[in-house]
């Protein structure tokens, strides 16, 4: 038995055609009960991962299991567990909400209460007969979800959910997704290309790119992360000098200004000390990176 | 002028569509199925030695005429249409800076242009076919014969001229509807009905019913009925444009299904 | 129990879409256009006297059969296809709790299920037409004339054994093509073909060609060949089906 990550991958790897690799060696570890951000730019493979993940796509290397099992061992009873959303909002434009939920109503084996209840939670209950090619963009998104939703599932995945929703849409959709994981427990694993929109929900964070994993962690772990790769640029009435006093940051000199990795605060006065004892006027003194998308950006740049 | 440019531009969003293929293979079928026929059975060769330019038509062109053709139209412009739909892509179309009618107008001429290419493709290959008989049995003596090269050039141009009232309702039909099944079906079934008229029906007067006119172009019986079946032609050509154009022009893509 | 289930949720996909109404106005079709022939000449309904319910059904069902009920196999098997492309909803169903052969067989049944709606509607419509002449023209007579009743029931089901190999070559490659115009012009192509190859060419033993088989059941002159077709028929279907279900499962709906 494995601890008590609810989806666990073991060295994952795929490739499209024989010379280009599309992922290499994932290892995800999504706990129990956790908002799993799955972050990466656009084309850093993490739709190959979910569809993995869900069996669309055979497995080629490495393991999948979820809730304990291995994927392949019992796909159909594990998929009763595990809501989706892959990619687009995915219904039958011909039929309405209600009717849309119905087609998978038996498939899940869930009762017609539920389709109401689903229907309720994402505020589309009082649609009637209209159809769902009709809806507007966040109505279909709401729909999708609902779809998600209706097995009542232990583990929800939702693939860029927030494409093309307004940001009032946006706002709603993560009031939900916070409520579903607070009243009712579920696991949510969501991907996206931007940080800044699910680093407000999230409690983990995977950051995927060009098909390896740069990080895994707990919000926090990523904070921490964050704190050690920040840097300060300095600017000095000698830099060449200033370089050499502080060479045990590891100073890296580029055009007028240098920079510096720091971990506190305190690192930052006593530099100023040490270049203030050595009579080198600081023009500049700026620490910089204090934000997660600047170190997504940085980590994400320096690799490419 | 600027015709010209927006019919360059449809041309090349049908680049490496299926309804470049279709144009392709579908010319290749009557030629191949010809080509089989008269070297696989020795009879048709002896019955050719009389008058071998004759099957030149029967079973080759004719058959290209009166029954692939109006089929190969009708899946054509569904296909044709169905590149904007499918690609999402009408608003684009509306929103540059081309006029409705140049638009239009533009994607009528290539897919007449594709309709040509269709027929002068069949009517060559068929050539193809014959030459490469001759060669296998020299007895047909093709090339002592005379060719009727007026005769070939009167009835390709008829029939062109025929089919454009095909052409311009299909046309119109797939403009109209955003789901292909819909033009797909009803030209299927009014070409159906119009295979009826020529041979079974007498219900309506078939100088009217324009998918029969192509089927009527084949059969020698109906000669007399040539002049009245083009007036016809252009006559529903011109109305079924106009209509087309009107409906585009106010539905602009919005499409139906 | 699954497959009912998975069945279920693919009737009710087809739901007001153009495959449901194809199937409704396409059975009108023939019964339509045999009235209106009825009504317009006064000769057509005169041929039927001498033997008026066995006159109706072959003149009609020739061409129903021969003629539309190919074409609609090869319209409807698209049609039900293109439901789940035109939604990109594959991946939903995929990733549903629901394995590959029980979506594959339920597509297949519910395709069966439409074919078999349409050939009955169809009779059904003729038998109204026929009753409305009689009303319209008492010389016919048609209450006290004989119906063969036998020989009715064991041409649809022929004709329905032989679709199946049409409805599963066409199921097939409406599965493996995301463009529709394939399948439909294959279909099409090889159809018309099967006409010609009835009545005009010899190239090929026209028993191995199952685009000819509806032609040969519809028209005389072929019924020493009906056993040997039943049989070709159920034996192209197993393999078109394998075939189908094998690339299906590879492929999963990325068409």
């Amino acid at each position: 038995m494995r601890n008590n990550y609810i989806l666990q991958t073991t060295d994952l790897s795929y490739n499209y055609s024989k010379n280009v690799q599309t992922l290499f060696d994932i290892n995800l570890q999504v706990e129990k009960g956790s908002i799993y951000g799955f972050i990466g730019p656009n084309g850093s493979g993490k739709t190959t991962t979910l569809s993995l993940l869900l069996g669309l796509r055979n497995l080629q290397k490495g393991s999948i299991a979820l809730f304990g099992k291995e994927l392949k061992d019992d796909r159909i009873n594990i998929l009763k567990k595990v809501g989706t959303l892959i990619e687009s909002p995915s219904f039958y434009g011909h039929l309405t909400a209600r009717e849309n939920l119905n087609v998978y109503r038996d498939v899940y084996g869930v009762d017609k209460n539920r389709v109401e209840e689903v229907l309720t939670l994402v505020d589309l209950s009082d649609t009637g007969r209209k159809k769902a090619r009709h809806f507007s963009l966040g109505m279909k998104q709401r729909l999708a979800i609902a779809l998600a939703l209706l097995p009542n599932p232990e583990l929800l995945i939702l693939d860029e959910p927030t494409n093309g929703l307004d940001p009032n849409g946006i706002i709603e959709l993560r009031g939900l997704i916070k409520k579903l994981n607070q009243e009712l427990g579920i696991t949510i694993i969501i991907s996206s290309h931007i940080l800044a929109e699910v680093e407000k929900m999230v409690t983990h964070i995977g950051i995927i790119f060009k098909g390896k994993m740069l990080f895994q962690g707990t919000l926090q772990e990523l904070h921490g992360f964050q704190q050690k790769k920040a840097k300060l640029n300095l600017h000095t009435s000698d830099n060449p000098e200033a370089i050499k006093i502080l060479h045990e940051y590891s100073p890296e000199l580029s055009d007028e200004i240098f920079s510096l990795s720091y971990n506190s605060l305190q690192q930052i006065a006593e530099i100023n000390r040490k270049l203030m004892k050595n009579n080198i006027d600081v023009y500049l003194l700026q620490p910089k990176g204090n934000n997660l998308e600047e170190l997504f950006i940085d980590m994400t740049t320096n690799l490419s | 002028m600027s015709l010209t440019i927006t019919l360059r531009s449809e041309l090349l969003k049908t680049k490496r569509t299926s309804a470049l293929y279709l144009t392709i293979f579908g010319a290749l079928i009557v030629p191949s199925i010809k080509l089989d026929e008269l070297l696989t059975i020795s009879q048709p060769l002896e019955k050719m030695y009389t008058y071998p330019w004759e099957f030149y038509y029967k079973n080759g062109l004719h058959i290209v005429m009166g029954l692939l053709l109006p089929f190969y139209m009708i899946l054509m412009t569904t296909l044709l249409t169905q590149i904007e739909y499918r690609n999402n892509t009408w608003k684009q179309v509306f929103s540059s800076p081309q006029s409705e009618f140049n638009v239009f107008l533009g994607k009528f001429l290539s897919l007449q242009l594709l309709i040509v290419s269709f027929l002068l493709l069949n009517a060559a290959l068929l050539f193809v076919v014959i030459l490469l008989v001759n060669v296998v049995d020299p007895q047909l003596g093709l090339l002592q014969q005379s060719f009727d090269w007026q005769q070939l050039i009167e009835t390709l141009g008829k029939t062109l001229l025929l089919s454009t009232t095909i052409s311009s309702i299909q046309f119109w039909m797939s403009l109209r509807f955003r789901n292909f099944i819909l033009p797909l079906a009803i030209g299927i079934t009014l070409w159906f009905v119009g295979l009826m008229f020529v041979f079974e029906y007498k219900t309506l007067s078939k100088e009217w019913f324009p998918y029969s006119y192509l089927m009527m172009l084949v059969f020698p019986d109906y000669a007399h009925l040539h002049v009245t079946l083009l007036r016809n032609a252009l006559l529903f050509t011109g109305v079924f444009l106009l209509i087309g154009f009107f409906d585009f022009k106010r539905r602009k893509g919005k499409g139906n299904d | 129990m699954n497959l009912a289930i998975t069945l279920r949720s693919e009737l009710l996909k087809t739901k007001r879409t153009s495959a449901f109404y194809l199937t409704f106005f396409g059975a009108f079709f023939v019964p339509f256009m045999e009235l209106l022939e009825m009504l317009t000449t006064s000769d057509s309904v005169a041929r039927l006297y001498a033997d008026p319910w066995q006159i109706y059904f072959k003149i009609s069902l020739q061409m129903m059969i021969g003629m539309i009920l190919p074409l609609y196999m090869i319209l409807i098997a698209t049609l039900t296809a293109q439901i789940e492309y035109r939604n990109h909803t594959w991946k939903q169903v995929f990733s549903s709790p629901q394995s590959e052969l029980t979506v594959f067989i339920s597509k297949f049944l519910n395709l069966q299920f439409l074919i078999l709606l349409f050939l009955l509607l169809n009779v059904t419509f003729l038998f109204l037409a026929a009753l409305l002449l009689n009303a319209i023209d008492a010389k016919l007579d048609l209450f006290h004339k004989y119906l063969d009743w036998q020989h009715l029931v064991a041409l649809l089901s022929k004709t329905f054994v032989c679709s199946l190999a049409i409805s599963s070559i066409q199921f097939w490659m409406s599965l493996r093509f995301r463009n529709f115009i394939l399948p439909l012009a294959l279909g099409f192509v090889l159809w018309f073909a099967g006409i010609m190859m009835t009545f005009e060419y010899k190239t090929i033993p026209k028993e191995w060609y199952p685009y000819s088989y509806l032609m040969m059941i519809a028209f005389p002159n072929f019924e020493h060949l009906h056993l040997i077709l039943l049989r070709n028929a159920l034996v192209l279907m197993c393999l078109f089906l394998m075939g189908g279900f094998w690339d299906f499962k590879r492929r999963k709906g990325k068409g």
